[in-house]
């Protein structure tokens, strides 16, 4: 088994292990907060494998996390389809739908630029956010309040542990995945086309069916992420679209170290839990606070938190040898 | 790719090190113990804006609620406790506000929750507090209307009760026909709707109305159709950046009418500018109102809360906050508890003689507030002069609603 996996595996394994923690402590609110860590955890996969792993630099992905949520929402609140795996499937559909379209406007010709992908990315979410605020049918400003609990073969999931479990089977489920498409040879293609599109082209390789494929892929991640963020917290509203949380996701990629899993999945855990106890404490100052590290990040550690542990194992190396 | 961790021990720790983290949280707080002894403090959730676009008004709500919580200990507490605000960081971003919420209701056990600035965060954490966490939740805002929900209880003014007496005044001022023009989202537009029923029910006529984007700042196509239609009055609801550019292009081109809104007071009054003199509304507080309860308390609120000395507006909520706090603890003393259900069924009836603003109290079946409201026009340098006291002002909300 390779070593990627048995990562993913270890990360898999050890939260249900520690799961108990949680349920010791009886916080609905707690419960609560790591089951967003792993819908965004969603999002977060698919940033990393549009842009840590083919090197799509997407600004926007928020975008998809939104039409997810918004498709579960209006469902589920004006059509009773309450069933989550229905609500997900049509997520998936609603994923594959979108990321196609954008997919084909951006990779079907010739080869664009990282920044004209991440241009284009960044406006699909600006333009999201605001037709969701001001179309009266998915609620305008107020986005759609008062999502019914998701249902499981007809029995409500309405308690906090109850959906902690649904969410983190989903997102150990598309972690596996992730993992074992990178590990395959159509993750080595997909890594060429990341470190030169040129080259893998000259190569033979598909360049833009690759990108197309693995961007409708990571849209498809998001929009399950948004399903998921609309029925746990009961509402969806147009900053679920924005730019805010469309920068925040490349934030977490950024800080973790763009090109592996562990990373950013560490970083979205870690600023997550920080910043809702510190946005209590200190709530302006947390902002710039936020700021300077990512700061810090890139000017001491460009590849993000996980190269902490290389940093330390090449010292000890170099020790060594001395 | 080169791979991050080999060997299998640094493997197990980078995993389980995720998963504690995940956990993170579990560990930073204390757990929490619901107070029940007798004597002890009781949380009381303020969920405002401390960060973000509403972050002025946050300041405001919070310094107004610290005040009135110490006002209140200082007089006993409730039922013999004493109360501890509880602050959350609603972020002006309903996201980030259900947390808050949630962390108040589910791990604070909170006895209530005041909060909230923008109707998005209403209706996005109000399933948290007041439907899955079965707390009460008080919303302290001017809003656009029609908040029925259980558990749920309405500080600030209805449409009707600030826009029927502007448009009455209008009416025998001789102002015949109106141009209505407000921001595109739910509260211009149900202000307006009110607007325009009252008019045409009045005799009077509508000549425009005209929604803009949120965040319009250039006005101008806006001015010049309100100028085109040299109508008597001009009724707005466009909310800041788009207020000030709008109101001076009109005035500054030359509009002869009245210019009439519903969020015109010392708190908005001063980023208007000159252009402010002659501004119509109807608040539920202004500075130079006569009630000498109301000028003694906000005068204490300037000294105890120098940082927010000035802030205390009714387009900042304020008088709301204050008597959101007062009107819950009559309810609690009235229902001799701290259980939602009993403080629910108090609430519906609870009244104060005394609030900054003046007496109020809820209309039995409304959970809306008959609400002391005053007729202000807005000077050149931001204050307002009071054009009439109108006495206490019924809500047309929510009929026979039962919590």
């Amino acid at each position: 088994m390779k070593k990627r996996m048995r990562i993913g595996l270890a990360i898999v394994c050890a939260i249900p292990i520690l799961s108990p923690l949680l349920f010791m402590n009886g916080n609905d609110y707690l419960i609560q907060a790591v089951t967003r860590i792993f819908i965004y955890g969603l999002l977060v996969l698919s940033v990393e494998m549009s842009w840590g792993q083919t090197g799509i630099f997407t600004l926007g992905q928020a975008a998809f996390f939104g039409v997810g949520g918004y498709f579960a929402a209006y469902l589920a609140t004006n059509e009773n389809v309450t069933d989550i795996g229905l609500l997900l499937i049509i997520a998936i559909a609603a994923g594959i739908m979108s990321g196609t379209l954008v997919a084909l406007f951006l990779f079907s010709g010739k080869r664009v630029g990282e920044l004209y992908v991440a241009l284009v990315t960044l406006v699909i979410s600006f333009v999201c956010e605001k037709l969701a605020n001001s179309w009266t049918f998915v609620g305008s400003g107020n986005g759609i309040p008062g999502v019914p609990f998701a249902t499981l073969f007809g029995k409500e999931i309405s308690s906090p542990i109850a959906f902690y479990f649904v969410a983190f089977g989903i997102f150990a489920a598309a972690l596996i995945v992730c993992i074992v498409i990178i590990d395959s040879q159509f993750g080595l293609a997909i890594n060429a086309v990341r470190d030169d599109e040129e080259r893998a082209e000259f190569f033979g390789y598909n360049r833009s069916a690759i990108q197309i494929v693995i961007f409708i892929f990571s849209a498809t991640l998001a929009s399950m992420g948004g399903a998921l963020f609309a029925l746990s917290e009961g509402f969806i509203s147009p900053s679920s679209l924005g730019l805010a949380l469309s920068t925040s996701t490349v934030l977490w990629v950024v800080l973790g170290g763009r090109g592996t899993f562990f990373g950013p999945l560490l970083a979205l855990a870690l600023l997550e839990s920080v910043d809702i106890e510190m946005r209590s404490i200190l709530p302006s100052l947390w902002q710039i606070l936020v700021g300077l590290m990512l700061l810090a990040t890139m000017i001491f550690l460009p590849k993000g938190l996980a190269s902490l542990g290389e940093k330390s194992r090449n010292k000890r190396e170099l020790r060594k040898r001395s | 790719m080169k791979n991050i961790i080999r060997g299998h021990t640094s493997l197990m720790v980078s995993g389980i090190a995720v998963g504690v983290l995940a956990l993170a949280s579990s560990l930073l707080v204390a757990p929490s113990q619901a107070a029940t002894a007798k004597g002890s403090p009781i949380k009381v959730g303020v969920l405002t804006d401390m960060t973000g676009a509403f972050a002025i008004v946050g300041k405001s709500n919070q310094a107004v609620a610290q005040f009135t919580i110490d006002e209140i200990n200082k007089s006993g507490g409730v039922l013999g406790h004493k109360l501890v605000m509880d602050l959350a960081d609603g972020g002006s971003d309903p996201a980030i506000a259900t947390q808050a919420a949630s962390r108040l209701v589910n791990q604070d056990h909170v006895a209530m929750v005041v909060g909230g600035v923008a109707s998005f965060t209403r209706v996005a954490v109000r399933g948290v507090i007041a439907g899955r966490g079965n707390t009460t939740y008080i919303w302290p805002a001017s809003y656009e209307g029609n908040e029925c929900t259980k558990n749920v209880w309405n500080t600030g003014s209805a449409p009707n009760q600030q826009v029927d007496p502007t448009v009455k005044y209008l009416l025998s001022q001789g102002k015949k026909s109106f141009f209505l023009a407000g921001s595109d989202y739910l509260y211009p537009r149900n202000i307006l709707a009110r607007v325009r029923q009252d008019v045409l029910a009045g005799g009077g006529s509508i000549v425009g109305e005209e929604y803009v984007p949120l965040d319009m700042t250039d006005a101008s196509n806006l001015t010049s159709k309100v100028l085109a239609s040299k109508a008597d009055a001009l009724f707005e609801v466009v909310v800041l950046p788009g207020t000030a550019p709008f109101i001076k292009g009109v005035v500054d081109g030359g509009f002869k009418g009245t210019i009439a809104g519903t969020l015109f007071d010392e708190g908005i009054n001063p980023l208007i500018g000159s252009q402010a003199q002659g501004l119509i509304g109807v608040q539920d507080y202004y500075a130079p109102i006569t009630d000498p309860f109301s000028r003694a308390e906000v005068a204490k609120f300037n000294k105890e809360q120098p940082k927010a000395a000035g802030l205390f507006a009714s387009t900042f909520n304020a008088p709301a906050w204050y008597r959101s706090f007062y009107l819950w603890k009559a309810a609690v003393e009235k229902a001799g508890s701290f259980d939602t259900a009993k403080v629910n069924k108090a609430m519906d009836s609870v009244s104060l003689t005394k609030s900054i603003g003046g007496p109020v109290g809820f209309a039995p079946g409304t959970k809306h507030l008959k609400l002391s409201m005053y007729l202000g026009q807005s000077n050149g340098d931001g204050s307002e002069t009071v054009l009439k006291s109108l006495g206490q002002i019924e809500p047309y909300q929510c009929a026979n609603a039962s919590n």
